[in-house]
């Protein structure tokens, strides 16, 4: 079974997405502060991040910047309110998809 | 960007200009104390009497001090002219900044609501997930309405606060009752963190206020101190008091505190505190200027102090006490 960390602040929204997820057959680990990442992927065999950008603690493009540096290379995406040209590039850059 | 790029060239030409107008005012005193040395010279070899060479010194000084005084007042008129630009740019790059985050909170603050509506909406639809679970999602769609609604109400109501509509609908009240009413309903809040809110309420106060309005005040500041808490729980210190001719609601917390900066700016419109990508509370910036706003449309004061960050906060919001029944 695929297991995906699901790094959102907003608690109606990570509730909504742990359910449907979990309903596709995902297993999920729900974290909610960016600086809480890097510790939770160590404790466990995740296949996917979704990934917030607006997060307490770390921002999630400072967050994926620091995933890459660390030579994780699962992939990243980012649930993002944001959909400016500009916010795709620096998401891209960052390391996410 | 333009209009940015401007400024600054015109402060740097402002600058220039200053450095030859001190420049070339130098440089005529100089060439002035050389003339005046050359005609005395010139003076004393033809065999002028001491008189005239004293003469021609007092011509100098003369020449110097005149010269020397234009000089300083277009100095004076340039760093002037440098200042007000320099000004113009630093309040230019506040603007824009509050802007942005407003921006950015706005977003978040719209969007993510709509997102988990949308959301639970698919989900209501969706068969591989039983009835009962389903059905669960359905108070917090009803939250995220509400703070739609919120969101939605303060962006049109700072609107109105800009054109000058406000008129607030006075009557007289119990400013007590209503204070007393805010707190228990903030203490009835479901806080992140324990909250602690020790009160000291003077009984029967009255004011000529709107109470509708002068409720969101009050509760905006106390929202503010609930957001903004030390990580460990909220405590709050509230006292209602009668002085001379005025009611005045103190807020004392031991929440973050404000940076000097943050005291003078917090009631500005947009201002929020810190950064918004790495932002732990809701809110579009809009609350505590909606609050001062309508402080100043009942004739009152709000203010905010702190010993710096960390060490909490102090509100203070007086209003002119109404007339007794």
């Amino acid at each position: 079974m695929k297991t995906i960390m699901l790094v959102e602040d907003d608690r109606h929204l990570a509730k909504g997405l742990t359910m449907n997820l979990e309903a596709e057959g995902y297993t999920v680990v729900g974290v909610t502060d960016g600086l809480e990442v890097l510790g939770t992927l160590e404790q466990g065999n995740f296949d996917l991040i979704l990934l917030d950008i607006m997060l307490p603690g770390m921002d999630g493009i400072t967050v994926c910047k620091k995933l890459r540096q660390a030579g994780h290379r699962l992939p990243v995406l980012f649930l993002t309110a944001r959909d400016r040209t500009e916010e795709k590039i620096e998401g891209l850059v960052a390391g996410g998809g | 960007m333009t209009g940015k790029i401007s400024a600054k060239s015109a402060l740097v030409l402002f600058l220039i200009l200053a450095f030859i107008v001190l420049a070339q005012t130098v440089w005529w005193i100089i060439y002035i104390a050389r003339l005046t040395d050359e005609k005395v010279a010139q003076a004393q070899e033809l065999g002028a009497s001491v008189e005239f060479v004293e003469e021609l010194h007092q011509q100098e000084i003369s020449s110097q001090i005149m010269v020397g005084s234009e000089g300083v007042f277009f100095l004076v008129l340039v760093i002037l002219g440098s200042w007000l630009i320099y000004r113009a740019l630093v309040n230019t790059e506040k603007v824009k900044f509050k802007e942005q985050n407003f921006l950015l909170a706005v977003t978040h603050e719209l969007k993510t609501p709509l997102a988990s509506i949308r959301l639970g909406l698919d989900t209501l639809s969706s068969e591989k997930i039983p009835v009962t679970k389903r059905l669960e999602l359905l108070p917090d769609m009803r939250e995220d309405t509400i703070r739609l609604e919120r969101i939605v109400d303060d962006v049109l109501q700072a609107a109105r606060f800009d054109q000058k509509s406000f008129r607030p609908d006075k009557q007289r009240l119990d400013f007590s009752a209503l204070v007393n009413e805010v707190i228990t309903f903030c203490e009835s809040i479901n806080t992140e963190v324990p909250q602690t809110i020790e009160k000291n309420i003077s009984s029967d106060l009255m004011v000529n206020g709107d109470e509708s309005w002068l409720r969101r005040a009050v509760m905006a500041v106390l929202e503010n101190s609930q957001k903004y808490h030390d990580g460990e729980s909220i405590r709050m210190k509230i006292r209602l008091t009668a002085e001379r001719n005025l009611v005045k609601l103190e807020l004392v917390d031991r929440g973050i505190g404000l940076t000097p900066t943050d005291s003078q700016t917090i009631f500005d419109r947009f201002y929020r505190v810190g950064d918004e990508n790495t932002r732990r509370q809701p809110g579009s910036g809009l609350g505590l200027y909606l609050a001062h706003e309508v402080v100043k449309a009942h004739g009152g004061k709000i203010a905010a102090a702190s010993d710096g960050p960390g060490q909490g906060s102090r509100f203070t919001i007086t209003l002119p006490l109404g007339s007794q029944a």
